[in-house]
């Protein structure tokens, strides 16, 4: 019969030693509480060099400086919280090794949405971009009596686009929004996408009547940054770009 | 928590689970936080949400330590056997004023399927 020391030895076992490695993070602070101006951190820690940056993160919250805030939930690149511009490039810190940019790595809040305190941001702005795409099934031909099938050629019409996770990483890399925040971003671009191509929505001409206005796709300027960030390997500008034609070519 | 009140558990661990989790509530109250702000104060919350947690572990442990059977993802090593008989049932756990936790049980209402033993 198994114990409990039993299944406390294997757990142990299952842990390898690994040696651990030094890492320098660097992450730019602000706090209106404080100053009006952000300013520069920097810390020296010991880490797993398979541990994620979000842990590092949290081992610099949790023993060296509890002020310094960030948002997270899931850590497991799901959830969309920990976007950040690390090194340089919109990442999610749950996806980042810290082996991968030791020795030293420099953090920043995403840009183009207004800091409120170190990592975080104002995510207000883009989610008011993404809710004016009707970012929902909308089909209004009555309630059918068995659910709406679909064949797989359909579902795979749209499958590249059900991947987005709202981290903002895309739209918060895009040049035309930091230079405009009215234009909906990337993000939106990607849901409405969703539904277009989506053989069981009827919302498609209303869709693209929005996407359509000055604020919509034809902003992008296709820099591919938004393909390049998402942390979920969506297709953003040719997600964009079948937006573009649709509108185009198959009148609305 | 993992490695005393897991799927698999036995008089043995949870006692000794219950008095780590007293000593974790002693050092709950002598509890401090660095951040003293007041925007997003996530120091603060996660300090709210450790006590949560320690409730939460109380009521479980507490209730697994007095369900003398083996259900479904609890795996009580003393005692391997369902026993519908005494234990088809829900726990109910309630915090006292001087910290203590009554369990007590709710009946369990019956749909189409008849309860038995899992076999295979």
């Amino acid at each position: 019969m198994v114990t409990a020391a039993d299944v406390l030895d294997a757990s142990d076992r299952e842990r390898p030693a690994t040696e651990t490695i030094p890492l320098t993070v660097r992450v730019r602070r602000f706090n209106p509480e404080v100053s009006e101006d952000s300013w520069w951190d920097e810390w020296t820690v010991r880490c797993d060099p398979l541990e994620r940056l979000v842990e590092v993160l949290h081992q610099i919250k949790w023993h060296h400086d509890g002020t310094l805030s960030f948002r997270r939930s899931c850590a497991h690149g799901i959830c969309g919280s920990d976007a950040m511009l690390i090194n340089g490039r919109n990442q999610l810190a749950c996806k980042v090794l810290a082996q991968d940019v030791a020795p030293r790595v420099t953090i920043e809040p995403i840009r183009g949405l207004a800091v409120l305190k170190d990592l975080i941001v104002d995510m207000e702005p883009f989610m008011d971009g993404y809710r004016s795409i009707l970012p929902y099934l909308v089909n209004d031909s009555g309630e059918p009596e068995k659910e709406r099938r679909q064949s797989p050629e359909d579902r795979h019409r749209y499958d590249d686009t059900t991947k987005c996770i709202l981290c903002a990483a895309c739209t918060t890399s895009c040049p035309v929004f930091w230079g405009d925040a009215g234009y909906v971003g990337p993000a939106a671009i990607v849901n409405a996408h969703r539904f277009i191509f989506d053989s069981r929505d009827e919302g498609g001409q209303e869709r693209m009547r929005i996407l359509s206005e000055k604020t919509g796709v034809f902003r992008c300027r296709t820099t591919f940054n938004c393909t390049d960030a998402c942390p979920r390997g969506i297709e953003v500008t040719k997600a964009i770009q079948e937006v573009k034609r649709a509108i185009l070519f198959e009148r609305f | 928590m993992f490695d005393l009140a897991f799927v698999v558990r036995s008089d043995e661990s949870l006692t000794k689970m219950q008095q780590i989790l007293a000593s974790l509530r002693e050092r709950y109250e002598r509890v401090a936080i660095t951040d003293k702000g007041g925007l997003y104060n996530t120091d603060l919350m996660e300090t709210v949400e450790l006590g949560y947690l320690l409730d939460c572990a109380d009521a479980l442990v507490a209730g697994a330590l007095v369900r003398t059977e083996s259900r479904g993802a609890h795996f009580r090593e003393d005692h391997p056997l369902r026993d519908d008989a005494n234990w088809l049932k829900h726990t109910l756990a309630t915090r006292e004023q001087d910290g203590t936790i009554r369990i007590e049980y709710k009946p369990v209402k019956m749909g189409p399927y008849v309860p038995m033993e899992r076999k295979y």
